[in-house]
């Protein structure tokens, strides 16, 4: 799996950020991993310009103690209100996999996942095959309804490059799919 | 994947075999993986209906049943389940088989003895819309086929070439080519055993990408580097007797015939290996006394364990004992009648 932040290395620890009020485990590679902590430590306030040995040194080590106090006390956090917390893994409605256990163990729950996980997964398959639109086979059953769609970018992309005949062309062909349809519907 | 016997016109060195798999789920069910026992056997029952309406000659065997035969030694992983996994053969013709309940719901498969995967194309296409229009494939507009992975999505086609490459291993370039081959959106995969201390540069070369080209695009892809590759592959082994020495060859060569003649327990991959070796030593007219078509039956002979079993085994306590001895003795007798006689050494 690929770093979610950088998409170039891979991926070898979770990070936790804070995304509008919600919380969101990324996946992500030693690198960005250390620059996020970094950063993070460096918004703490610091004291002084140095003037005692002692006090430089326990504002050196205010930052470790405090996340150290943090991470305590968002575990005892967690272990009260756990159960009434709403869930932050989002889930496919179809199967029920969570997020979390897709990027675990990398296969999906089933066909609906596509869906549910779209906003990663798109990103995710650019990242590992340099494209995300399938250009292949279609079944038998889908083929009319990719033909149309295939017409309609088609005619999209005419009309933005204002080749006017072209679109002609398309949109009168488009009318031919729709009518053989809308004969053999009725 | 299995090792099928060439036609003897069809010889191109280090050519093994080629394979093209295409992976489908059916749409609303949870993939193999996630899926309780009810919902595989429910899709199992699916697909086995569906593929003997469209050939009767169909019949279903689960993994366990195609390992025990011995089939399939260069097999792909199995992740399935004992009852509801496995593969749905076809009496009618052996190069075609579906996996079943394995990573996906189904894998439709089909063999060839050299690597013009471009000719069974159209035989395993043909084969995928009669059973679309039976089951009920999970695809989407934008995304295609819709696999258990997202790294199979798109086409969810895998063309595989099975090669041979002793030339790079004794030149000990195979990284390089590895890395060569993965910067051309290629898989390269060594299915030699490391616990077999004989090596036989046996490769499994398939497609990375399945999404973005077209299937046709996507076999040639992998059939232009194949052929690109196996060139380069006759041009080391002409560099390891030329600039290095045919002794390495020999060597190499030797070792195997020594440890096929005189070995007492070898397992089944082990002795795939080992005959391999042997079948290069051929190739390149170093081993005397056996005849490429001979050699090829034994590597047939080889992968049907029931048979070596029958003809080989005392029965020990210990089945693995018993196989492994019987492959032994198999080999023993197999290769007493062979030497080696390289030219100019």
């Amino acid at each position: 799996m690929k770093c979610e932040i950088c998409h170039t290395a891979d991926a070898e620890t979770v990070f936790i950020r804070e995304e509008s009020g919600k919380q969101r485990e990324l996946y992500v590679c030693r690198k960005c991993a250390a620059h996020a902590q970094a950063s993070t430590s460096s918004r703490r306030p610091r004291s002084g310009n140095g003037a005692k040995d002692a006090e430089n040194a326990v504002s050196a080590l205010r930052p470790v103690l405090d996340e150290l106090f943090g991470a305590a006390f968002e575990i005892l956090d967690y272990a009260v209100k756990d159960r009434h917390r709403p869930s932050v893994d989002p889930s496919c409605p179809a199967c029920g996999l969570t997020r979390n256990e897709w990027r675990k163990n990398t296969t999906l729950g089933c066909p609906a996942c596509y869906k549910a996980f779209a906003s990663e997964l798109l990103p995710l398959i650019r990242d590992e095959q340099n494209a995300d639109r399938h250009v292949g086979k279609v079944p038998p059953k889908y083929r009319e309804t990719a033909k149309r769609d295939e017409l309609q970018r088609a005619l999209r992309a005419a009309v933005d490059a204002q080749d006017y005949e072209r679109a002609a062309l398309l949109r009168e062909e488009l009318e031919k799919l729709e009518l053989k349809s809308k004969g053999r519907n009725a | 994947m299995r090792f099928r016997r060439k036609k003897a016109n069809a010889a191109v060195p280090g050519a093994l075999g080629g394979l093209l798999r295409l992976s489908r789920n059916l749409d609303g069910e949870k993939f193999p993986l996630w899926a309780s026992e009810s919902d595989r056997e429910r899709v199992k029952e699916k697909i086995l209906q569906a593929a003997l309406d469209v050939d009767p000659t169909a019949s279903f065997v689960t993994f366990n049943g195609i390992e025990q035969s011995g089939h399939s030694i260069f097999a792909e992983g199995h992740a399935g389940d004992p009852y509801t996994s496995g593969y749905i053969l076809f009496a009618s013709n052996p190069d075609k088989r579906i996996a079943v309940n394995n990573e996906n719901h189904l894998a439709i498969e089909y063999a060839c003895n050299g690597i013009d995967l471009a000719e069974i194309w159209p035989k395993l296409d043909e084969l995928d819309n009669r059973l679309a229009e039976r089951l009920d494939y999970a695809w989407s507009p934008r995304l295609g086929y819709l696999t258990a992975t997202s790294e199979n999505t798109g086409t969810a086609l895998r063309a595989e070439a099975l090669v041979q490459l002793p030339g790079f291993h004794l030149l000990q370039e195979m990284n390089a080519v590895t890395n060569a081959l993965e910067r051309m959106d290629c898989r390269v995969h060594n299915i030699d055993s490391p616990e077999c201390p004989f090596q036989a540069a046996i490769y499994r070369i398939s497609n990375r990408i399945t999404i973005g080209k077209d299937e046709a695009t996507l076999i040639e892809d992998v059939m232009r580097v194949t052929k690109k590759l196996l060139k380069r592959e006759q041009q080391a082994r002409q560099r390891v007797i030329f600039n290095h020495s045919a002794l390495l060859v020999a060597d190499y060569v030797s070792r195997a015939l020594s440890s096929a003649r005189s070995a007492f327990l070898v397992s089944p991959q082990e002795a795939m290996q080992l005959l391999f070796i042997l079948r290069f030593g051929v190739e390149m007219n170093f081993v005397k006394g056996i005849t490429m078509q001979e050699l090829d039956k034994l590597l047939g002979l080889a992968q049907k364990e029931e048979i070596v079993l029958e003809r080989f085994g005392r029965e020990y306590d210990d089945p693995e004992i018993d196989i492994e001895q019987a492959y032994a003795d198999f080999l023993n007798l197999s290769v007493q009648d062979l030497y080696i006689e390289p030219d100019g050494v």
